[in-house]
Order: C-alpha cells, then sequence, then structure tokens
C-alpha cells in the first residue's frame, strides 16, 4: 500500500515539477524584461533630432540598468525610419519591422546570438520632425545568464520544499497506515500461533475498532467447534454402539467355535442371526443419519406432492410388513398438499417412523391387531404428517429423550435408537420440527410439522 | 427358474449361490459385468441379479447397454453405496426392482420370484404365486393343486390382484375392472366379493391386505 501511495506521489510531483519550472521561467523573464525594458526606454529617451539629422545618445544610465546582472553581455542596434543600422551590431538575428507603430508594446524575442541565448528586446520611438519622421528602433539584447540562474534558484528552492513535503507526507502516511495496522497485526499473530482447533477465545483486546473483529472471530470459531464437537459426540456413540454390537457377535462366534462338540447348536447360530441383524440395521441408520445430514446441508429442494409420496411410503411399507397381521389405515387431507423438501430424506424419515410404529405399536395386547394410522392434515401454512399406533406408546417425560441418538425407551432393544433422531433431523432439515405426543389410538404420535408451499411462495419461487 | 448372479465378492456370491441351489433353483455366477454380458449373448435365463460396483464395467452399464438392445430381462439390483439416490438412478435406467445390501437371502428370493412371476404373467396363462396357482385361460384356481371353486367377479378380482401385486388398488379401481356401466354397484359389493375371496383362499400364500382411506394390496408371502 505504502509502495503504491509513493508511486503515486512521484507521479504528482512530476507533474508539480513541471507546474513550477514554468513558474520559474515566467518570473525570471518578467524581472529580467523589465530591466531590458527600462534600459530599451532610457536609450530610446537619448534619440533625437538634431539639425535634420538622427542625433544619438546612449545614455549611461540605460548600461547602468544592465549592469545589475554583472555578468551578462549586451548587444543592441538601433535603426533609423528607413530601417538604415544607426548605430550597433550589424548582424543581430532579427530585423526592426516597418509595419510596428510605437504605441505597440515592446516585443520579446529569444535568439541564440553568438553561441549564447540572448533575449531582445524590440521597442520603437516615433520621430516627427519635418526632416526626419518615423520610426526609430532599438533593439536590445541581453544573455540569459542572470535569468537563468534565477530561474534555477526558483526552481530549485520550489523543488526542494515540494520535495520535502512529500518526503513528510509520506512519513506520516507510513506511520498512520502502520499505526492502524497494528490491530490487525496483532489479530494475525495471535491466529498464526494458534491452532483453529484449540478451543482458546482469542484475548479481549482494548482496541475498540478490532472488538467487534475479535468477537466475530471468536464466534465463527466456536461454531466450527461446536459442529466439531457434535460430530465427535457422533463417532464416539456410533463407534461404541457398533464395536459393542460387533463385540457381542463376536463373542458368541468364539463361543460357537470353541464347543466340544461337532455339532454347533442351531439356538447359537440363531442368536448370532438375531445380534448380527441388529447390528445390521443400525449400520444402515447410521449411514441413512449421516446422508440425511448431510443432504440437508446441501438444500436442493424441490416442490413434493405429499399424498403421492405419503402413498408410495404406505404401499412399500404394507408390502413388507404384509405377512404380518398389522393393518395400516390412511386418512387424506380435504386439500393439496405441497412442500418445498427433499423427496428421498422425507420418504427415509417416514419409513423410519412406520418402521418404529410396527417394532413399538404391534407388542400390544393379541386381542387387538396392531394398527397404524398414517394422516395428513392441513392447518394454514402449516401441514402436519401424522403416524400413531396402537402400542404402548412412550410416557410424556420420556418423550423428549426418544428423540436423541441411540437413546431406546420402552422395553424394545431391538431398534438402533435412531428412527426417531434421523425423522428429527429431517423435519428440522425442512424447517420444519417433529412433536410426539399421545395418539387417540393408544400408542405414540409422532408429527411431522413442515412448512407448506402455498400458492404466493411457489410464484416466488419460480419468479 | 434360471438366475444368473453378477456379484464380484466371492463370499456373498457363494452364498447367494448355495441359498438358491438348496430352494432348487438354478443359478450361474459370474464375477464380471463382462462375462455376465458375454454369457447372456447366448445363454437364455429368467433373472438378473447385479451388483453396481463391479470390476471393470459397472453393473449400471451392462443395466443400460442391455436395455439400449431392448432385452426385457428381469433385472434386479444390489447396490451397497450409501447415497440413496442410487436405488433412484438404477429404477431410471431400467432395473425391475433393488436391494440395499446387507440383505435377507430370504428376501433376495422372494424379491426374485416376484419379478420372473410378473415376466411369466405376461407370457404365460399359469401364473404361480407360491402354493397358490392360477390360469387364466381356463379361470382355475389352486391351491396346493386343489381346486377352489370361486363365482367369477372373485376370479376377476383376483386375476386383477394376481397381475397388480404389491401395488395399492383403490376401491374405484377394483369397481371398474369387476363392474360395467350397466351394473349397479353398492360400494359394499366390492368388499363383500374380497371378504368372500379372502376366505377362499385362506392358507394360500396371497395376502390381500386393506389399507383403509387408500386401498387394497396383494402379497404373495412365500
Amino acid at each position: 500500500m505504502l509502495t503504491r501511495t509513493a508511486l503515486l506521489m512521484c507521479t504528482v510531483l512530476a507533474i508539480l515539477s513541471v507546474g513550477v519550472w514554468h513558474y520559474a521561467n515566467t518570473s525570471a523573464d518578467y524581472s529580467y524584461d523589465r530591466l531590458l525594458s527600462s534600459a530599451s526606454v532610457t536609450m530610446l529617451d537619448g534619440i533625437n533630432v538634431d539639425k535634420n539629422q538622427v542625433h544619438i545618445d546612449l545614455p549611461y544610465s540605460a548600461f547602468e540598468i544592465l549592469q545589475l546582472a554583472p555578468e551578462d553581455k549586451i548587444y543592441y542596434g538601433i535603426y533609423g525610419p528607413n530601417g538604415h543600422l544607426l548605430s550597433g551590431y550589424s548582424d543581430l538575428p532579427l530585423e526592426p519591422s516597418m509595419t510596428e507603430r510605437a504605441a505597440d508594446q515592446p516585443r520579446y524575442e529569444l535568439h541564440t546570438y553568438k553561441g549564447q541565448k540572448v533575449r531582445f528586446i524590440v521597442r520603437h520611438k516615433r520621430l516627427s520632425e519635418r526632416s526626419v519622421a518615423g520610426n526609430v528602433t532599438v533593439i536590445l539584447g541581453q544573455t540569459t545568464i542572470a535569468r537563468d540562474t534565477q530561474m534555477r534558484d526558483t526552481l530549485y528552492a520550489a523543488l526542494t520544499t515540494l520535495m520535502a513535503v512529500m518526503a513528510i507526507a509520506l512519513l506520516v502516511l507510513w506511520l498512520a497506515i502502520n499505526r492502524a495496522l497494528t490491530p490487525l497485526s496483532w489479530l494475525s499473530s495471535q491466529l498464526v500461533s494458534q491452532s483453529p482447533l484449540e478451543n482458546g477465545q482469542l484475548p479481549a483486546t482494548k482496541i475498540m475498532e478490532v472488538a467487534p473483529l475479535t468477537q466475530a472471530i471468536n464466534n465463527y470459531r466456536q461454531q466450527w467447534l461446536d459442529a466439531l464437537a457434535v460430530m465427535r459426540d457422533f463417532i464416539a456413540d456410533a463407534s461404541h454402539q457398533i464395536r459393542t454390537a460387533q463385540a457381542t457377535t463376536k463373542a458368541q462366534l468364539e463361543i460357537a467355535l470353541s464347543s466340544q462338540s461337532e455339532k454347533i447348536d442351531r439356538s447359537v447360530v440363531e442368536a448370532i442371526y438375531q445380534d448380527h441383524t441388529k447390528l445390521t440395521r443400525l449400520t444402515n441408520q447410521l449411514l441413512v443419519h449421516a446422508t440425511i445430514v448431510h443432504r440437508g446441508d446441501r438444500q436442493e429442494f424441490i416442490p413434493l406432492d405429499i399424498p403421492v409420496i405419503l402413498q408410495e411410503v404406505i404401499t412399500h411399507a404394507v408390502r413388507d410388513y404384509a405377512h404380518t397381521d398389522i393393518e395400516f389405515e390412511y386418512v387424506a387431507a380435504h386439500e393439496k398438499v405441497a412442500i418445498l423438501g427433499d423427496e428421498i430424506v422425507l420418504k427415509e424419515a417416514l419409513r423410519n417412523v412406520i418402521d418404529n410404529a410396527v417394532a413399538h405399536g404391534s407388542t400390544g395386547n393379541a386381542a387387538t391387531h396392531g394398527l397404524i394410522r398414517i394422516s395428513l392434515k392441513a392447518s394454514g401454512p402449516n401441514c402436519q404428517l401424522w403416524v400413531e399406533d396402537n402400542g404402548p406408546g412412550i410416557p410424556e417425560e420420556q418423550r423428549q429423550r426418544a428423540l436423541e441418538r441411540f437413546v431406546k425407551v420402552g422395553s424394545n432393544t431391538q431398534g438402533s435408537g435412531l428412527g426417531l433422531a434421523i425423522a428429527q433431523t429431517a423435519a428440522i432439515s425442512h424447517h420444519g420440527q417433529l412433536m410426539l405426543s399421545q395418539s387417540e389410538l393408544g400408542g405414540l404420535a409422532v408429527c411431522f410439522l413442515l412448512p407448506r408451499l402455498t400458492e404466493a411462495s411457489n410464484a416466488s419461487l419460480n419468479s | 427358474m434360471r438366475v444368473l448372479l453378477t456379484e464380484d465378492n466371492e463370499g456373498l456370491a457363494n452364498s447367494i449361490v448355495h441359498y438358491f441351489t438348496d430352494n432348487g433353483h438354478a443359478i450361474d455366477w459370474v464375477h464380471s459385468a463382462e462375462k455376465a454380458d458375454l454369457i447372456l449373448s447366448h445363454d437364455e435365463f429368467d433373472m438378473l441379479i447385479l451388483d453396481v460396483n463391479l470390476p471393470g464395467k459397472s453393473g449400471f452399464e451392462l443395466l443400460s447397454s442391455l436395455r439400449s438392445r431392448k432385452n426385457p430381462l428381469p433385472v434386479l439390483i444390489l447396490t451397497a453405496r450409501a447415497d440413496i439416490d442410487d436405488r433412484v438412478s438404477a429404477l431410471d435406467l431400467g432395473a425391475d426392482d433393488y436391494l440395499v445390501k446387507p440383505f435377507d437371502l430370504r428376501e433376495l428370493a422372494a424379491r426374485c420370484r416376484a419379478l420372473v412371476r410378473r415376466e411369466r404373467g405376461k407370457s404365460d396363462n399359469e401364473i404361480q404365486c407360491g402354493n397358490l396357482s392360477f390360469n387364466s385361460a381356463t379361470k382355475t384356481v389352486k391351491i396346493d393343486d386343489e381346486i377352489i371353486e370361486l363365482r367369477p367377479r372373485e376370479v376377476q378380482m383376483l386375476e386383477l390382484f394376481l397381475t397388480h401385486l404389491d401395488r395399492m388398488l383403490t376401491k374405484d379401481d377394483i369397481a371398474n375392472r369387476l363392474y360395467n356401466f350397466d351394473e349397479a354397484y353398492t360400494p359394499n359389493a366390492v368388499e363383500q366379493t374380497l371378504t368372500r375371496l379372502r376366505k377362499q383362499i385362506q392358507g394360500s400364500t396371497l395376502i390381500i391386505k386393506t389399507v383403509r382411506g387408500l386401498g387394497y394390496l396383494a402379497h404373495v408371502d412365500d
């Protein structure tokens, strides 16, 4: 940043130097032209007509004036009314013009004469004697040593001042930038020295301007740490669950293998099969959960016709549980219900809740069949997807816990403890919520409360 | 039925071959899609069990090349991928069914039977569902080779269910097939016919489930 500023200043300096050079030139010309001017006037005063002859008496004072520039040489020429040289140098680089009038301002010209730069003034005087009438012209030249010196002096003085000002400005700028960026350097040094995963907040700063930034960084970091903590917990939970199940199966297999008899007891194999089935289900559920969480992050939602999805899910469930005596029932909504969502996630969540209802509902008394009622209700801006069973349900005080991962409530130990957690994750990723309550059928009622896709929101989506 | 299994995991393949052979099915096993393609070009099979992840050509590639050749062979896809989208793309590519690993061998066999049954029902007159058989030409119904007497409406209903296994049929769907415009029917008529049909086919492996509010679904539990 400082380099760019310095470059900019150099450009400004260059432009200013041109201006200063011009000014110095003009002012030197101005002062020395005055000398020339007054000397030429004095010379013209010494010209008069005497006895029908132009008489020239060069006054000493004219040269006295020009003496003010002692180094410089002076050249002059005086021309009569007919343009003849009356006195002075005959080879001056400029000629008197006959058309000029005495009333005109004197004319200044710069010429190279005898290898030197010479500033000339041309001035006229009108002679109006009867015998001699017309303009006498004085051409007076002076070399430019003195004026050049003055010009240089002015230029150098101005440039020196200018550069000093620029340097001071740069210095001040450098100091200011450094001072302004000190908090940031401090911040970056703090960040470099810490691991991003370290659970340390940045130290509080006294610099008020940076405080919001440190706070933002702290917040951001905390969110990451929280997400990481959730993941760590999940991995810990998952490994515990999977390893326990694996250990069980492995132990059973070892016992079966170390048995003395050649034949393996069928009941042992059946127990192993049961446990392995549990392990399989657990693994599947874990993967589904991870997938749903991941898909939720991506948020690729499309409008979904809920009754169609429900019918598909129910058809699959009825088919898969056809061999059991569980009855399914569907209560449709009175109007069209559509939401913005992820079909796969929603189906997976519903299937999990239905599986749950099957597992927990059918354990009821033998007199009544297991009954699962799936209903869809539209209520204003939301829709409710209910899955109810006639099992024992979950006591109110345990319902909140039942939504947590790996938490199994009630007597059933076959589940993975993930079904409701999956459903809840899905509901939340659809900007809705999952609610548990007591069903009028007697068992648990699970309700997905999801925001509906209304005409208005559909229009805003399409536009 | 004759099944071709394309699976690169030897342990799993051996188990499947073992199970199918034990259940009296002819099953051939190949490691790769290329081999399967070769065998399918000169041998007749009733269905193909196809793993997605194979060395060389993937199961999906084999499936789409089969379908592009208009080969109607029923295909059941086995997948182990975590992404649920796999199942959707399998069906889009023309698979008839899919199973996610790990699965029950019993389930695999049942799905295969259902697919073969569906395919045969299109060409054969005889539909075999577990221990129940139905001849669509003679309209005879047998359970364990014993002829069951059914009324014409019940036969119509049974045929409708057998041709729509594992699919939801609404009461209107059924009524439209069973009754023509001239016949007046009460909403209860369908249910009465169904009740009688259920009673008649008791002891068969065909289950007809009622889903209140949605319709009826027939499933073969074999």
